[in-house]
């Protein structure tokens, strides 16, 4: 199976949200990493079938989506980035009726539904109601939702949002599960989402196509110009002007930093393996708050 | 499908629905109950619950000798209204009742007799090719075809008949704000609780998931429009044992000028037939306009304000508001027609036909304006 992206383009008005996107995907999981704003809700949306394009193709197996039509959508498993749902429903209501939409018989859907909560840990939250759910359990239904028919193409907006540490794990655990006969594209901006489940990365920046690899692909390309150090504080603004600042982290009387440069940025450093974390802050290094970030982390 | 017609209903099961359902049955049982159950020795209705066999007597065609004996009863003050003895009330308020009834049989063969004296007279001018020709002698076929009116008691179905379709035409209003509250959220609402996205990037997001909120909107309009003229029939007539449901539709006064040969209860059923049609057609239209605003609430207003208007326009034009149907009686309450190419066309099967036109166009609108979803979903 074979899903192909060909010159996708988006304006909304005058605005031109995503420029000349092209890319193919095989079975395994993608990860589509980019700061907040930078069209890959679009991008998913398109691929998801919600939103018309104003310019280019999604093609599976080399067949056009809009000619494919309901055979198209029969192989999709969407989760949006803000799922809806009716509040006065039941957890299981919901997803009964989602399968229903999905083609289902009701005895398919309620074998899927047990299995799948389960699975994410909400067999026992399933006769409540919609509106009574928390965010998580808002999100691990959203997971179920998509996973109910079996989806060749499961295309998650960021999946994570809302879940607790340990539900991440479980989830990426499940995706991992689940993707070796599948297509997986999740988006996200933070990393470690991806890091260790996908096969691929997709850069996404200002709606266009950064960059696409492996993660050692990715972080291969900063070889030899990541370093860890630690420093005074007062040299803190030197070492923003040689390179960028990824982490601070407070270490007695100095600061630890870790820093992308392409020479050594004081006599302290020692070079470091870059992570994917690191690209995407080589990346998006002039993105306004991208500092912020990584002070934070 | 079923499935998905069936969820479809369930969504639009709110609260909200089952509160104007309950005050629409809450509020007619009140009116009945305030305004036209009989209280003391006040109405025809009143006299046969005090003394069937006595007026099961006189019920059936008038007899005009009979009818002229009581004639002195037209002078005194309405039999009703009067401080004598229930005894003598009985007696009153049946003479003056059946005087009146024969009254109304002369001037149903006054009517007949003038215009078939008219009819002749076109002819000799030679005028059988005239609009108004036509127009008169579809009149006289119809009314020629009707029983004279008779001595019945039918004053259950009278309220009943003014509480469904005289002026505001209470029950057409219930129906009409139902359809409007309940029907606004049918496609808004998906985007309101933002699950448009998924249900536009399922296998049914296009014309299946609009074939099943059309029927879901069609079956919510069917049991709107039973439950509440079939509980208006049960509270007004049940009481009485249905008393009358036999008798000729032109007994009644507000229905003296119609042309339909129906009794009572046929013209109810028909009643509610058109009712049905008027309300299917205005739900079809309800769900396009939900699609086009995505917005419940001005959804909701616009079809409200559809359901009000029809009540200040007259019927030539209101025929075009698909709310008209809703408050069906005034197509059966008199001889009117349109003037189509020089013949006479009633309003009956006019305001049908545009209604189910309007149907039609609006349910062929549907997945078209829902398509335009893709180019900006919420």
């Amino acid at each position: 199976m074979k899903l192909e992206l060909r010159s996708i383009q988006h304006r909304f008005g005058k605005k031109q949200v995503l420029r000349d996107i092209s890319f193919s995907l095989s079975p395994g999981v993608y990860g589509l990493l980019g700061p907040n704003g930078t069209g890959k809700t679009t991008l998913m949306r398109i691929m998801a079938d919600v939103l018309a394009p104003t310019g280019g193709q999604v093609l599976l197996d080399g067949q056009d989506k809009d000619k494919l039509g309901d055979t198209y959508r029969a192989v999709l498993g969407y989760l949006p980035q803000e799922l809806g749902m009716y509040n006065h429903f039941t957890g299981r209501a919901f997803l009964r009726y989602i399968a229903a939409l999905k083609g289902l018989t009701r005895s398919e859907a309620d074998e899927r539904i047990e299995q799948l909560a389960g699975i994410v840990n909400l067999a026992d939250e399933l006769d409540k109601k919609c509106g009574k759910y928390s965010g998580g359990m808002k999100r691990r239904l959203g997971i179920i939702q998509a996973l109910l028919n079996h989806p060749a193409v499961l295309i998650l907006d960021e999946p994570s949002v809302g879940l607790d540490p340990l539900e991440r794990v479980h989830f990426r655990k499940l995706i991992s599960e689940i993707s070796s006969d599948r297509i997986v594209l999740l988006s996200t901006h933070i990393v470690s989402d991806i890091d260790f489940i996908a096969r691929q990365v997709i850069l996404m920046g200002q709606g266009k196509l950064l960059r696409q690899g492996t993660p050692a692909e990715l972080a291969g390309e900063l070889a030899g110009e990541v370093w860890q150090a630690y420093i005074p504080a007062r040299l803190l603004p030197q070492l923003e002007e040689i390179g960028t600042v990824i982490n601070v982290q407070q270490q007695g009387e100095g600061l630890d930093v870790r820093v992308i440069a392409g020479r050594p940025p004081c006599e302290q450093a020692m070079p470091v393996t870059p992570s994917l974390e690191d690209v995407y802050m080589h990346h998006f290094k002039s993105t306004p708050g991208s500092r912020k970030v990584a002070l934070s982390r | 499908m079923k499935h998905l017609i069936g969820f479809e209903l369930r969504k639009l099961l709110i609260l909200r629905v089952w509160i104007i359902l309950a005050a629409a049955i809450g509020f007619t049982a009140f009116w009945f109950i305030s305004t036209a159950y009989p209280k003391g020795m006040n109405s025809i209705l009143a006299v046969y619950k005090a003394e069937p066999e006595r007026v099961k007597q006189l019920i059936g065609p008038v007899d005009p000798q009979l009818a002229e004996k009581y004639a002195y009863r037209l002078d005194e003050e309405r039999a009703e209204d009067s401080d004598k003895p229930d005894e003598e009330k009985i007696t009153a308020i049946l003479e003056q009742h059946y005087t009146v009834t024969g009254y109304q049989a002369n001037l149903f063969k006054q009517e007949v007799l003038e215009a078939q004296q008219k009819i002749a007279r076109m002819e000799e001018r030679g005028e059988q090719n005239t609009f108004a020709y036509r127009d008169l002698s579809k009149w006289l076929t119809m009314w020629g075809s009707l029983e004279l009116p008779g001595f019945y008691v039918t004053e259950d179905w009278l309220h009943l008949f003014l509480y469904t379709s005289g002026f505001p035409g209470v029950c057409g209003v219930w129906i009409g704000l139902l359809l409007a509250f309940g029907l606004a959220p049918l496609f808004a609402g998906e985007t309101v609780s933002r699950m448009d996205a998924l249900i536009l990037s399922s296998p049914s997001g296009r014309l299946r998931i609009v074939a099943a909120k059309t029927a879901a909107a069609v079956l919510f309009a069917v049991c709107s429009v039973t439950l509440i003229f079939a509980s208006t029939l049960l509270i007004a007539c049940l009481p009485f044992g249905f008393i009358g449901w036999d008798a000729p539709l032109n007994d009644l006064y507000p229905t003296w000028a119609t042309p339909y040969h129906l009794n009572m209860l046929q013209a109810f059923i028909l009643q509610y037939g058109i009712a049905l049609i008027g309300a299917i057609s205005f739900a079809v239209v309800i769900g396009l306009l939900s699609a086009l605003l995505r917005s419940s609430i001005s959804t909701s207003l616009i079809a409200a304000g559809m359901v009000i208007a029809h009540l200040f326009l007259n019927d030539r034009w209101s025929v075009l508001l698909p709310t008209f149907l809703l408050n069906s009686g005034r197509l059966l309450q008199s001889y009117s027609t349109y003037n189509w190419f020089g013949y006479p066309v009633l309003y009956a099967p006019f305001a049908l036909a545009c209604t189910l036109i309007i149907g039609i166009l609006a349910a062929l609108l549907s997945p078209v304006t829902f398509s335009r979803w893709r180019r900006s979903p919420s």
